[in-house]
């Protein structure tokens, strides 16, 4: 296990080097992705001008939870990027057999390869924000709650992770996968507001389906008292360890349709 | 002798291309759907909550036509001319067409034909449904929609849209990764046209100011001309505006392709 | 080392119409179609062979490279490389082989290669004994040092190679797959590329598989070729045996004058070819006329003399027989070993 560690901390310090020289490009990334979470919170403050609150809850409620939603999302998006170049590229011009040729196993490889610093744009927005709103309402969480909430973010990376993971081995079969994935994430923006103002369905879907509303939604409504702790905590731990199992379930069985099949 | 017979064959490769990933297309689709329903649902959040029906004179059906034709227009102007000339010029092929007895620019127009008449039959027209099933619910209280200086309007913003691309696209030749810019004119060009709130909501110091860039006339006025808030003399002014962008970008588009021919003969490709 | 026994691997592939109709149509629906890759091949490779294994494209030698090292199940049949299944423990295949492909590289691309190679070293738990002394072989054998510190994306086709072929080297393995190295490169390089093999099979007794289009590279290097046709094995032998029936086949070209193309002189033609020697053939591609001969039973000197007394020879060209074309003889003569 410890080897495993350290040879992810090989590659990851080896893709920073080479990281380095498209220097210009990265600010620029993470410029756009700095902008894209400052949109998302321009978006609410501006559609908040015009209202005193919306449904029940405040402008700063609203940013708690679309900057809590962030948290997660940054943090897959760091870690676990390359699953997106697996649904773009890898099938599609057989780079894939790279990790089958080496003896280690090829999921750590393809997670190990990117580390994506984008990522800490939207996390750094949606640490921000969450605190932001967290000061403004006059949050005191205890100990216990910040522990939880804690986990529950690291839960939700797991939901991220997962999802995207099931998506990504969908290439196994069809060599591109990259729609699928781009559906998923827009599904997740739903995620980042205020779970009430969708309808049944749709809350369902965001619930038990792609249960991205657990990563966000529920954790952060339970810090603000608006929905059971438990809840709060609880449902993530059991989403982020089913998404995981699935995403990898998928993984493994495209993994044996690619192996059966070729390139 | 067909006009631009030799072209016509970009176009439809350009869709056959498009038509071979089906299910890719209908999920991106799909995805660009779902982006539009929540903010449909935001949005009649914010109406509910505000206990107004007119909101900086945007009623809610108005707002949810705005929504629809937004995305559609944005997804029928936004052609993919500048994705092609950047892979072009980072795979070297481009010196290649300057060999051809083609114009490249027209070439590239053509190709971007093709995926906007693609997208025509694949997101204007169930944008299209989209709307009249919700006239038809609305009845009454459906807003009124001006298809006639509509269609102009859409015009011009493809064009103008082509050519910003175009130069866009040419930047390419000057930096080798475009990724990262790509991106922030995508998320710049999203909130500038409309595509995030209506500019109606900006702050207004902004509000004026940013009806004036080329993004405005690509995006949101196309979409204000539909809806009728835009008549009479601020609409020949909205007109005025698109072509004097599209005369723009038209003008820097040829400029950029006569210094990169220049550069390409020189360097060889 | 390696026993191949009944090998088959099927593909199914579906495939859309072609053209626009063929493009909407294919909203809805596909052509599918199943191919036959590999189709019964059995055969044993020992330790420390060097074995050419060559076909024309399409013949099945990356499929069965591809079911050899782990990156592809077979259909029915089976592979054993040192004692075990490569597709069912690949991580423990992985250790002991490498391999090296023409045209895509096993390096990182923005990565220094002095940096690939230690990423590789930790990879590969190779100690740092052994990795210093191995890397000192391979600068010496295939001179890395001038271009170590450089991104791998920023090396010529020659360099990489040369830094593939290290990079597959590095953990010592028991098999090398080499997968069309020579291809685009220039003589000196090749030369290189390919004393490289020889000195690591004499060194290190590693056994190499290498499928090559180049008949310079089996030569040079290998003491044993088997030849793949449309799925099947077509011809196991030695080099020396390989040599003697087809290698020395020549093709030479004729452009023939007159006004009926020098058709009218064919059957003298005929008659002076195979005076000289009875087993070469003729035939005609349109304009011109073609001659198959055997090198080592009559010389150009003596035939190109013999045929322009015989008809007026406009132009000449004269080509060695490719693989394709041994091949084709090959199956055509129904050789099998």
């Amino acid at each position: 296990m410890g080897r495993y560690a350290r040879l992810y901390l090989r590659y990851t310090a080896q893709h920073l080097k080479g990281f380095m020289s498209y220097s210009v490009d990265f600010w620029f990334g993470l410029l756009s992705f700095l902008l894209n979470q400052g949109l998302g919170i321009l978006f609410i403050s501006l559609v908040f001008s015009s209202i005193p609150n919306l449904q029940g809850w405040s402008f700063f409620e609203v940013l708690f939870v679309y900057g809590f939603a962030q948290i997660p999302r940054g943090l897959d998006h760091i870690f676990f990027d390359n699953f997106w170049i697996l649904a773009w590229r890898l099938v599609a011009r057989g780079d894939f057999d790279r990790y089958l040729l080496r003896p280690l196993p090829p999921l750590f490889q393809l997670t190990a390869e990117r580390f994506q610093p984008d990522g800490f744009g939207e996390f750094l927005v949606g640490l921000g924000a969450t605190f932001t709103a967290g000061l403004a309402l006059g949050l005191r969480p205890s100990p216990l709650e910040l522990g939880l909430g804690v986990l529950a973010i690291i839960a939700g990376v797991g939901i991220y992770a997962g999802i995207k993971l099931a998506f990504a081995s969908i290439a196994f079969w069809t060599k591109f996968s990259q729609s699928w994935l781009f559906a998923a994430y827009r599904v997740a923006d739903f995620a980042m507001y205020p779970l009430g103002i969708y309808g049944k369905g749709l809350r369902f879907i965001l619930t038990f389906v792609l249960p991205f509303a657990i990563t966000a939604y529920f954790p952060a409504a339970a810090l603000l008292g608006r929905e059971p702790l438990l809840l709060g905590s609880g449902a993530t731990f059991i989403a982020g360890a089913a998404c995981l199992g699935l995403g990898y379930l998928v993984w493994r069985l495209g993994l044996r349709a690619y192996e059966s099949a070729g390139s | 002798m067909k006009p631009f017979g030799k072209y016509r064959r970009f176009t439809r490769n350009s869709i056959s291309r498009l038509l071979s990933y089906r299910a890719n297309v209908l999920l991106f689709l799909f995805g660009n759907i779902l982006q539009t329903v929540v903010l449909f649902y935001l949005w009649r959040a914010v109406y509910l909550s505000s206990g107004q029906a007119v909101l900086r004179g945007f009623g809610f059906p108005e707002m949810v036509v705005y929504l629809v034709a937004t995305t559609a227009v944005l997804a029928l102007t936004r052609a993919e001319g500048g994705e092609i000339i950047a892979e072009e010029i980072r795979e070297g092929s481009i010196a290649m067409n300057l060999v051809r007895p083609l114009d490249y620019r027209t070439r590239i127009f053509f190709d971007a034909l093709g995926t906007s008449a693609y997208n025509l039959a694949f997101v204007g027209l169930p944008a299209l449904a989209a709307i009249l099933v919700l006239k038809g619910i609305w009845g009454a209280a459906s807003p009124d929609l001006l298809l006639l200086p509509f269609l102009p309007a859409l015009l011009l913003s493809f064009l103008l849209n082509f050519f910003y691309d175009f130069c866009f696209g040419l930047v390419a030749f000057v930096t080798t990764n475009m990724w990262g810019m790509k991106r922030l004119e995508m998320v710049v060009a999203t909130l500038l046209s409309g595509g995030l709130v209506p500019l109606a909501f900006f702050p207004d110091w902004l509000r004026g100011f940013a009806g004036l860039l080329p993004w405005a006339s690509m995006g949101y006025i196309p979409v204000m001309v539909l809806l009728g808030k835009l008549q009479g003399r601020a609409l020949l002014e909205a007109f005025a505006l698109q072509i004097l962008w599209l005369a723009f970008f038209w003008w820097l588009s040829g400029l950029a392709w006569k210094r990169l021919v220049r550069r390409l003969a020189v360097n060889g490709g | 080392m390696i026993e191949v026994r009944n090998l088959r691997k099927t593909f199914r592939t579906s495939r859309r119409y072609p053209g626009f109709r063929g493009a909407i149509k294919g909203l809805f629906t596909r052509e599918v179609t199943e191919t036959k890759a590999v189709d019964g091949l059995s055969f044993d490779i020992a330790d420390v062979e060097i074995v050419g294994y060559i076909g024309a494209n399409g013949a099945g030698k990356s499929t069965t490279i591809k079911m050899m090292t782990g990156t592809l199940t077979p259909t029915s049949g089976s592979v054993l490389v040192d004692g075990l299944l490569p597709y069912e423990r690949r991580v423990e295949n992985a250790r002991r082989i490498g391999v090296v492909f023409g045209q895509r590289t096993q390096l990182w691309w923005d990565l220094p290669l002095s940096e690939s190679f230690s990423l590789l070293k930790d990879i590969y738990e190779v100690g740092d004994a052994d990795y210093a002394r191995r890397l000192a072989f391979l600068d010496e054998v295939l001179g890395l040092r001038d271009f170590m510190l450089s991104p791998v994306r920023t090396l010529s086709l020659g360099q990489r190679m040369r830094a593939d072929l290290a990079a597959s080297l590095l953990h010592q393995p028991r098999i090398l797959y080499l997968d069309e190295p020579t291809i685009g490169l220039d003589v000196v390089v090749k030369d290189r590329v390919r004393e490289a093999v020889k000195r690591i099979n004499r060194e290190y007794g590693t056994t190499v598989i290498l499928t090559t289009h180049d008949l310079d590279d089996i030569e040079e290097l290998c003491t044993r070729i088997i030849v793949i046709d449309s799925g099947r094995l077509v011809w196991d032998g030695s080099l020396e045996e390989l040599r003697a029936r087809y290698g020395q086949r020549r093709e030479l070209r004729l452009r023939l004058g007159g006004t009926d193309g020098g058709r009218g002189a064919e059957a003298a033609i005929g008659t002076a070819l195979r005076a000289l020697d009875p087993g070469a053939s003729l035939g005609r591609e349109e304009e011109e006329l073609v001659l198959g001969f055997d090198r080592s039973r009559v010389g150009l000197g003596a035939l190109v003399p013999a045929l322009m007394a015989v008809a007026e020879v406009l132009d000449w060209s004269i080509r060695e027989t490719k693989i394709e074309e041994i091949v084709k003889l090959i199956y055509a003569g129904e050789i099998r070993s």
